[in-house]
């Protein structure tokens, strides 16, 4: 399998469960170096190591598709993926301390439970609905190219999304007519 | 006010503050006199995160479902590399000039048998879905009475020969609770368990089958954690997959799996993830 940089992004930009799939498997090979630097900076968990990686490599995952991240001669998709873990890890320190210096007098920040909200039904909506709310609002995909991607009219796209949307304020407000 | 795909787009910039300052003002102005886009604004806002959150999430769960996998090759990789090694050591041996043929014979022997045994075990294991089937099993849980002391009820020892493996023994106890008990459904829950582990596929699906129908149609039939039923029936038909290995056991078995994660009520338990893991076995 050809796992080179060019490659992983190409992979990452086709539509498809399968180029995901092989451009994950490439990425894989990035663990071991991207958890030996977790381990030095003191991250003793191998579990939580695991974890950190696994988000490194979602977030850059959204990065490539959000056009956030372009290869270069300069950068190697490997190191990159492990600047993101490394600051992954000093967030998560930090907020640890923050928490512990905080407690027991201030209070926690609510969680966004709005948030919790939609995310929980965005979870329920079917799989299409769910893709194009987010290629739209997250990846910013053009529906006129969502609609070629996935073999429909322009306008078909332009109904889905606004279905989509339809379908998600009710599942959010069902008592609303 | 109905909201255009160009409103929406327009207002995704504006939130993510990718506009120009002449775009700005005109979507600020736009604000100004359709004050119900305010909304709108803030909704886009969320949504933006939450699907952030979404996408990160079905990312974390394919790369830990793509590492499960990558482990897995691993093992039997290690397996024929060290089994292949052996054979060469082995075959050196052979070659090498006979000092004591008797020893020979017999390292021989015994070589040869534990290649056989060797090679078997591979066999077996190198059928994933053969593997899966042997460690996805989940024993029904005791239900709630019992634990608060109802021991002395047939189904208590009917449970009680289900755990120490006498399956028959526990079929027949069962039989003796009417359906107007209160664990009547955990009796038939366990009744299909004891069919499973004594390989009636067959029956033990369709007891389940019959569970999960009645508990759509009736209120009264309402079983107990619907997500261990369903997965109890795909293993049994996986089981029969495994050994008939025709096209209507895979459809069968796909069609029960595509329900299963369509319907499931926890996506994030250890049925939903079992259910993910076969479901990409099977796709391989």
């Amino acid at each position: 399998m050809d796992c080179s940089d060019e490659h992983i992004i190409t992979r990452l930009l086709e539509n498809g469960r399968k180029p995901e799939e092989q451009a994950v498997r490439c990425l894989m090979h990035c663990a071991n170096p991207a958890q030996g630097v977790l381990l030095r900076m003191g991250l003793q968990e191998a579990e939580e190591r695991r974890s950190l990686f696994h988000l490194a490599l979602a977030e850059f995952i959204i990065k490539v598709r959000q056009g956030q991240f372009v290869l270069t001669g300069m950068a190697k998709i490997c190191t990159y993926v492990t600047e993101i873990a490394k600051r992954l890890w000093l967030e998560t320190s930090r907020k640890t301390r923050t928490v512990i210096q905080n407690t027991p007098d201030d209070e926690a920040p609510a969680p966004n439970d709005q948030i919790d909200h939609l995310l929980e039904a965005l979870q329920k909506l079917s799989a299409p609905d769910r893709e194009i709310l987010v290629a739209f609002y997250l990846y910013e995909t053009p529906l006129k190219a969502y609609a070629i991607k996935n073999g429909l009219s322009h306008d078909a796209a332009k109904r889905r999304i606004s279905r989509a949307r339809e379908r998600l304020k009710a599942l959010i407000q069902p008592d609303i007519p | 006010m109905n909201i255009s795909t160009e409103i929406l787009l327009q207002l995704r910039k504006y939130a993510k503050g990718e506009l120009s300052p002449g775009e700005r003002s005109a979507v600020e102005e736009l604000l100004s006199r359709h004050p119900e886009l305010g909304a709108e604004l803030e909704s886009t806002r969320q949504l933006i995160q939450a699907a952030e959150r979404l996408e990160r999430q079905r990312l974390v769960q394919l790369i830990v479902e793509i590492e499960a996998r990558a482990d897995r090759k691993g093992w039997l990789q290690a397996l024929r590399v060290a089994i292949s090694g052996a054979w060469r050591r082995f075959a050196g041996y052979l070659t090498m000039p006979p000092r004591v043929p008797k020893l020979a014979w017999a390292v021989t022997a015994a070589a040869l048998l534990v290649a056989i045994a060797g090679y078997w075990w591979y066999l077996q294991s190198s059928d994933v879905l053969y593997t899966f089937e042997k460690t996805a099993y989940i024993s029904p849980p005791a239900p709630e009475a019992l634990r608060r002391g109802a021991q002395g009820h047939v189904f208590a020892n009917a449970f009680r020969e289900f755990e120490s493996g006498n399956f028959r023994q526990s079929l027949h106890l069962l039989e003796n609770i009417p359906d107007a008990d209160s664990l009547y459904l955990f009796a038939r829950v366990l009744e299909a368990h004891n069919y499973y582990r004594l390989g009636e596929y067959d029956r033990a699906i369709g007891l389940l089958s019959g569970l999960e129908a009645a508990s759509k149609d009736s209120a009264k039939y309402l079983i107990p954690n619907p997500d261990h039923v369903a997965w109890t029936r795909i293993l049994a038909l996986l089981s029969e997959f495994n050994q008939n290995k025709t096209a209507n056991t895979k459809q069968d078995l796909q069609s029960a799996l595509d329900q299963f994660i369509r319907t499931s009520e926890n996506p994030s338990d250890t049925y939903y993830r079992k259910a993910r893991e076969l479901y990409s076995l099977l796709a391989e």
